[in-house]
């Protein structure tokens, strides 16, 4: 009960917020200037049919990544921009709980998107998923790798204050950088690639595409380095978490 | 009723806390004891840096002292954190809530944060408590000050909590608006609530406290009910004088032999003496200087003077 009801206050709040309507923005006007931007650019250079697809599921696929990551930060931010943060970090909610309750809300907000993308795709350029069961795990995989990410960011938070708000929000951004999101990374250079292979959703991307039987990807490679992932950003989140509270940076009363 | 009163509701044990490292480090709270008894309010006060809100930060857990024991009703707060966090809520008049959300919805976020089995209830009940039931639909960031602060009030009450956490609750308020929150806070003493209340206002803290801990550079310098902390300044004489004229009479009065020192507190002067006789000679030199007195007396010692002394602050 006590689990359940903190996971559902963030929830709640989370919910609240969205009657803003900037905030809707996030799941409305944003993404689908990202949609048209991508795919009509795609369009107008010649791709189309099974490569089409594959730049919609790269766009679905980083949008996983970014609600996952962008929605736990905020939930955080939210309450440090309006100096509540001390009331929460003072109630029972364990850091568990609150990343739960962000990842409902994330989860959301990507369905949302999900169906923006694919109903759009679909009427619109030809999209197609061929295989839903392997599209669906795939995007777990980058839903697992946002919120890794998402908790690596809090981390930052938590240790660094101010100074980390810019590289919280941007980690997704600079992540994808690294990351095949509409093509192999056998497009990088030799360094580039390297570093690709230590990002889960290097593999994840590849396991997308190849539903569309556009290459193959390593099921292992994707296992392990999404586990690795989760686990470093979970020490990293309770050593900073408690470094915190030494310094007494956690949130201030006064 | 007798056993809650004897009961310890905040047991702190030489608690220390310091922050930075090497040359630049500084010690917050250096060895800090105390009891607060159940069903009493304890005013927490001292001036700024002196290490009150690090106190209160450890107790709610927000802070880890460096060494040190924090009970709170038996429980360790350092190992219990969570079992302590939802016994203990906590205000505090630098911090704020979420501002586009309602009133409602703010206080019903709480009820969930903090696991209440009937929500909806006792945010009806915390809102007439607080007479915020009229303005449940207004957004938090459209509350001016006042209302505000009895939202984080309402917010407090909400868990039922068995130690009540009180960081400034009245700065920035006006006269009315504080008077409105000391109300409150008195309702909430009624009712058998333990509080911990730290202020920079000495009349608030004699008003509302049963026990106050004067902390100074992280350390208790004095402690007791407010009439034994003025007690102990008892042996300081002091002279009011009261002039609406606009005229510093610190010059003049500093002259006679046998003034300690004198200083301002407000519009009235304030002069320590050695002897009460001196009363007589520091009337007639403001009345040869064609000073219009409107009132000379001997003062009793207030608690803002037992602050001063204990903090070392001096007077004048």
């Amino acid at each position: 009960m006590g689990r359940f009801s903190r996971v559902s206050a963030q929830v709640f709040k989370n919910y609240k917020l969205m009657h803003n309507p900037w905030r809707t923005f996030d799941v409305t006007i944003w993404p689908l200037v990202l949609f048209f931007s991508i795919v009509l650019f795609a369009s107008f250079i010649g791709v189309s049919g099974k490569m089409l697809s594959a730049v919609v599921l790269g766009l679905i696929g980083w949008r996983c990544v970014y609600h996952f990551h962008v929605d736990l930060v905020t939930s955080h931010m939210d309450e440090y921009w309006d100096n509540s943060l001390p009331f929460l970090m003072a109630s029972p909610i364990r850091r568990a709980e609150f990343v739960a309750g962000g990842v409902i809300t994330a989860a959301a907000k990507f369905i949302i998107v999900f169906t923006l993308f694919s109903v759009l795709g679909s009427l619109l350029f030809g999209f197609y998923i061929s295989d839903p069961m392997a599209v669906l795990i795939s995007l777990l995989a980058l839903a697992a790798f946002g919120i890794a990410s998402g908790v690596l960011a809090l981390g930052l938070i938590y240790a660094f204050g101010r100074v980390a708000f810019p590289a919280a929000y941007s980690l997704p951004d600079v992540l994808v950088i690294f990351t095949g999101v509409y093509y192999p990374i056998s497009v990088f250079p030799e360094p580039l690639r390297s570093a690709a292979q230590l990002l889960p959703s290097t593999y994840a991307f590849e396991a997308l595409r190849s539903t569309l039987g556009m290459g193959s990807f390593n099921p292992a490679a994707l296992l392990v380095t999404v586990l690795a992932f989760a686990v470093v950003a979970v020490l990293f989140n309770t050593w900073a978490f408690e470094y915190a509270r030494r310094r007494g940076s956690l949130a201030r009363l006064g | 009723m007798h056993n809650q009163i004897m009961q310890s509701a905040l047991s702190i044990k030489a608690l220390s806390k310091s922050f930075g490292s090497g040359s630049s480090k500084l010690a917050a709270l250096g060895g800090v004891s105390l009891e607060v008894k159940a069903g009493e309010v304890f005013g927490l006060l001292g001036p700024n840096g002196a290490g009150k809100t690090t106190l209160i930060s450890i107790v709610c857990g927000l802070e880890t002292p460096d060494s040190g024991t924090v009970k709170v009703f038996g429980v360790d707060a350092l190992r219990e954190r969570h079992k302590v966090q939802q016994m203990i809520n906590v205000t505090s008049g630098f911090s704020g809530v979420m501002q586009s959300l309602t009133v409602q919805d703010t206080l019903y976020y709480y009820a969930l944060l903090y696991s209440l089995p009937d929500p909806k209830a006792k945010v009806e009940e915390v809102l007439g408590l607080t007479q915020l039931s009229g303005r449940r639909n207004d957004e938090a960031s459209k509350l001016s000050s006042g209302l505000r602060q009895r939202l984080l009030v309402a917010k407090a009450l909400l868990n039922d909590p068995r130690l009540i956490l009180l960081d400034e609750p009245t700065v920035g308020l006006d006269v009315g608006m504080a008077l409105e929150v000391r109300r409150l806070i008195k309702g909430l003493k009624k009712k058998g609530l333990t509080i911990i209340l730290t202020t920079h206002y000495m009349k608030e803290a004699e008003e509302l406290c049963d026990r106050i801990a004067l902390i100074n550079g992280g350390r208790i310098v004095a402690l007791g009910t407010p009439r034994e902390l003025k007690n102990r300044v008892r042996g300081r004489k002091i002279i009011e004088v009261q002039t609406t004229e606009a005229v510093d009479l610190r010059q003049i009065v500093s002259k006679v032999k046998g003034v300690v020192s004198c200083w301002y507190a407000g519009d009235i002067l304030r002069v320590e003496v050695g002897d009460y006789k001196l009363i007589r000679p520091i009337a007639r030199l403001l009345i040869d200087k064609g000073v219009k007195l409107d009132m000379v007396s001997i003062a009793e010692p207030t608690l803002e003077e037992a602050f001063l002394k204990f903090t070392s602050r001096g007077l004048g």
